[in-house]
């Protein structure tokens, strides 16, 4: 997703001399086509998140369009009071880019684990949040909302190679994408573990469980109506986030049952114990959290016997 | 400042003063300047001493401190990739599938050749 960033961004500067790109002193070797295509639009302003954010502002207000890059748990919560303050609270248009989502940077230990970004985001009004599931959605996803007046954060997977079946580079916001229509047990995920989810749901085959999938991709507007509309046609909700339980996918989806009053049941499946110092591969620490293929398969399984 | 306000004369610190940001040379990315005049205005005392050597560096840290006086930064000067030829002279790493940027190594993984040949190199130290 990195790439496809990167790529689109050269697109849309070559077309809007707007766009601006400010990094942490984060994205070597994947940063570099842009500095080179646009050396005057492009600062590296050290490792520096909350002035990153405050110069930004600045340079929203006066009318540009800067994307911020670094990875996603820098990019977020290291400022979090300059993008409260700035972007949100004077409603600018700038985009902060966070890599790495969930468990992307799983060797580098728990610092780099973006798993409360999305969470803690969401708190402040204003804030679009999008969090594309494979490439070509992030691309669609980019280039929907990059000129849109308000602020933006991206949360972007690192490497993610694998793309989502049936999503097809399809975006919106406010909206839910379902990718696999069944009956009975809708998982409803986001971010790079679409995949993985998408995989349970194949799995589940094999037990007579036809799975719907659908994928958020975005928070404010929150998709509300079509989470109401997929909800409401399932007996029970899966939802699986690499994300604090508090917060993220799994909150919006119970506060969508307990206000509408829906007859959905949700097991939510999300980051429920706190980091414990260990690190390890993505794949290894979707396991040690209960969010791989096979603990999805057995957390449905165990969902459905439920009356 | 906290530090420096309350005299916490026993407390040291090293920095790892290797040059080196994430995208390229510090000086080129975010310039300090002189690292030692930063902290000194900051109201603390500067050791700088090579910090490959064993010896400095136990010197700066064992050297006593006194109470109600300054803390002291030990800025320790280091080289970037030490002891290993090739990530000393700035060279990528030479697998046909990477581009080659300049501290690759840095961020992926050395081919079986490339561990020998570091580990040759520090071997031989």
């Amino acid at each position: 997703m990195r790439h496809a960033l990167i790529q689109t961004l050269l697109e849309l500067a070559a077309e809007d001399e707007r766009i601006l790109v400010l990094t942490g002193d984060l994205g070597y070797m994947v940063m570099e086509p842009f500095r080179d295509a646009f050396p005057s639009r492009f600062f590296n302003v050290g490792v520096a998140e909350q002035n990153m954010i405050a110069v930004a502002t600045g340079l929203a207000d006066a009318g540009f369009i800067p994307f911020t890059y670094s990875i996603a748990t820098f990019a977020s919560m290291r400022p979090f009071e300059f993008i409260r303050n700035g972007p949100v609270l004077h409603r600018l248009p700038v985009r902060m880019v966070g890599v790495g989502a969930g468990f992307g940077y799983g060797h580098a230990g728990p610092s780099h684990y973006a798993t409360e970004d999305i969470a803690a985001l969401r708190t402040l009004l204003g804030l679009s949040i999008v969090v594309p599931a494979d490439a070509p959605q992030a691309v669609a996803a980019i280039r929907d909302t990059w000129n849109s007046p308000g602020p933006v954060y991206y949360s972007l997977c690192k490497d993610a190679k694998s793309q989502v079946a049936g999503l097809d580079g399809r975006f919106a916001m406010g909206r839910v994408q379902v990718t696999r229509e069944g009956r009975g047990v809708v998982l409803a995920t986001m971010g790079s573990i679409a995949a993985e989810v998408t995989r349970a749901a194949d799995e589940l085959d094999r037990y007579g469980i036809n799975a719907t999938v659908a994928i958020v991709s975005n928070f404010y507007p929150d998709p509300v109506d079509d989470l109401r509309v997929v909800l409401s046609a399932h007996d029970h909700v899966v939802s699986i986030e690499a994300q604090t339980a508090s917060g993220g996918l799994g909150a919006l989806i119970a506060s969508v049952i307990a206000t509408h009053r829906l007859g959905c049941r949700l097991r939510p499946l999300a980051v429920f114990t706190p980091h414990d110092g260990t690190s390890g591969s993505q794949t290894d620490r979707w396991k040690k959290h209960g969010l791989d293929c096979d603990s999805i398969v057995e957390a449905v399984l165990d969902a459905v016997k439920q009356p | 400042m906290f530090a420096s306000h309350h005299r916490l004369g026993n407390l040291r610190a090293v920095l790892d003063c290797n040059g080196q940001q994430a995208f390229g040379l510090t000086r080129e990315v975010m310039d300090p300047g002189d690292m030692a005049h930063r902290w000194r205005a900051f109201g603390w005392e500067t050791d700088e001493v090579d910090g490959h050597s064993m010896e400095a560096l136990s010197a700066a840290l064992s050297a006593p401190g006194a109470a109600a006086a300054p803390p002291k930064m030990i800025i320790a000067h280091t080289k970037f990739g030490r002891g290993v030829s090739y990530m000393e002279r700035g060279e990528p790493l030479s697998q046909p599938h990477l581009a080659r940027h300049r501290i690759n190594w840095h961020y992926l993984p050395m081919s079986d050749s490339e561990f020998d040949l570091a580990m040759k190199d520090l071997d031989g130290q």
